[in-house]
């Protein structure tokens, strides 16, 4: 039976990584039942989508928000269990998302520096919670997929990048005709979307015929002391205010294949707002395997380093009252 | 029955005085929380 009810309160604490947003819910969400988490969140999806909207979609959340719901862990190894979520549905994983909730259950008290598992509904997430509120986690592989591939993208003229899987599908371009800059938002996600839109008018997807629902842009870092800094448009239209952890591992993954990275070697990705992640990967020897996918692409495992900061402790209130108690009207 | 009057108004111009009533609920009752290690606990640059 599909629940159309919310409880009148549930406690929440915020955080931001790099800038983006977690939403970790505590107390107060729907009994998911025991099993694999991917069982779980299919639960979540098939029975109690109501809380999804009622959390995360405005007047209570925002379209920029992930929403991260604490459960209990298969594995008793585990730390802690979380299924993530936002405006439009439901993740397997979360960069910044489980950086957030590293520092979150720190800040509780429930974990302390050193190695953590983490259970998700797509398998176990190693993490490792750092001194002053660092955290790094470990990506799964990332690979690219096509190098140089150009596109005839409509009042911009030809835009050549790459396609890489990094978490999600990704295009890489370098050289956007603006300064990756806060005041140039608007132009740069109208230039990105429209990128968007020429890929899938010209069949250019992802493997297995995936489409590419993130386009990064790349320039010079702003700080001498990074590498690179971009500007990602994520599906729902919104840009990341972070620097990525799935853009990150995908540009890893471009860098790796050039032959411009080492294993092992630090690559500091500065975001739109100055914040850094740092990223590194290490090679298992096998290569990208799966159906459409090259032989011989390069497969890498990431790591991303960055930092959260929890900015609020929460009940968030549902008057049976209110007319958007479940979430503004899609 | 005044009219409106002021600079760039046009003399004639009819004055009203509206009222507006609407509903509001509250939606979370919130700490929020200024680490000090936190580079955007200002907020985001401008």
């Amino acid at each position: 039976m599909v629940n159309t009810q919310i409880p009148l309160r549930l406690d929440v604490v915020d955080s931001h990584t790099a800038g983006e947003p977690t939403r970790c819910v505590l107390a107060g969400g729907p009994h998911l039942g025991f099993g694999p988490l991917a069982d779980r969140l299919e639960r979540l999806r098939a029975h109690h989508d109501v809380y999804r909207r009622a959390i995360l979609c405005e007047p209570r959340g925002s379209d920029v928000l992930v929403g991260a719901f604490l459960v209990e862990p298969v594995d008793p190894a585990c730390a802690a269990g979380v299924i993530f979520f936002n405006n439009a549905g439901y993740l397997g994983m979360c960069g910044h998302g489980m950086i957030g909730v590293a520092v979150t259950l720190a800040h509780l008290g429930r974990i302390e520096p050193g190695e953590h598992l983490i259970d998700t509904p797509v398998g176990t997430v190693r993490i490792e919670l750092h001194p002053g509120n660092r955290v790094t986690i470990r990506n799964v592989p990332a690979y690219r997929y096509h190098a140089g591939v150009t596109v005839e993208v409509p009042g911009y003229g030809t835009v050549t990048g790459d396609v890489a899987w990094g978490g999600n599908w990704f295009f890489l371009v370098g050289g956007p005709p603006f300064p990756l800059t806060l005041d140039q938002v608007e132009p740069l996600t109208a230039y990105a979307w429209e990128i968007r839109r020429a890929l899938a008018a010209a069949g250019v997807t992802g493997a297995n015929g995936a489409e590419i629902d993130h386009i990064e842009l790349f320039t010079p870092a702003h700080d001498p002391a990074n590498d690179s800094r971009n500007f990602v448009l994520c599906p729902g239209k919104a840009y990341d205010r972070s620097p990525c952890g799935t853009g990150t591992s995908a540009k890893m993954a471009c860098l790796a294949a050039d032959g411009h990275l080492e294993p092992g070697q630090p690559w500091l990705q500065e975001g739109i707002l100055g914040s850094v992640f740092e990223g590194s990967y290490h090679c298992d020897g096998s290569e990208a395997a799966g159906n459409g996918i090259p032989p011989g692409a390069k497969k890498i495992i990431p790591t991303v380093t960055g930092s959260a900061y929890v900015t609020a402790e929460c009940t968030l209130i549902f008057d049976p009252a209110d007319p958007f108690r479940l979430g503004v009207p899609e | 029955m005044t009219e409106a009057a002021g600079n760039g108004i046009p003399p004639g111009a009819k004055k009203i005085i509206p009222t507006v009533t609407g509903s509001a609920y509250v939606t979370a009752e919130c700490t929020l929380i200024f680490d000090p290690a936190d580079p955007f606990r200002l907020g985001v640059p401008e």
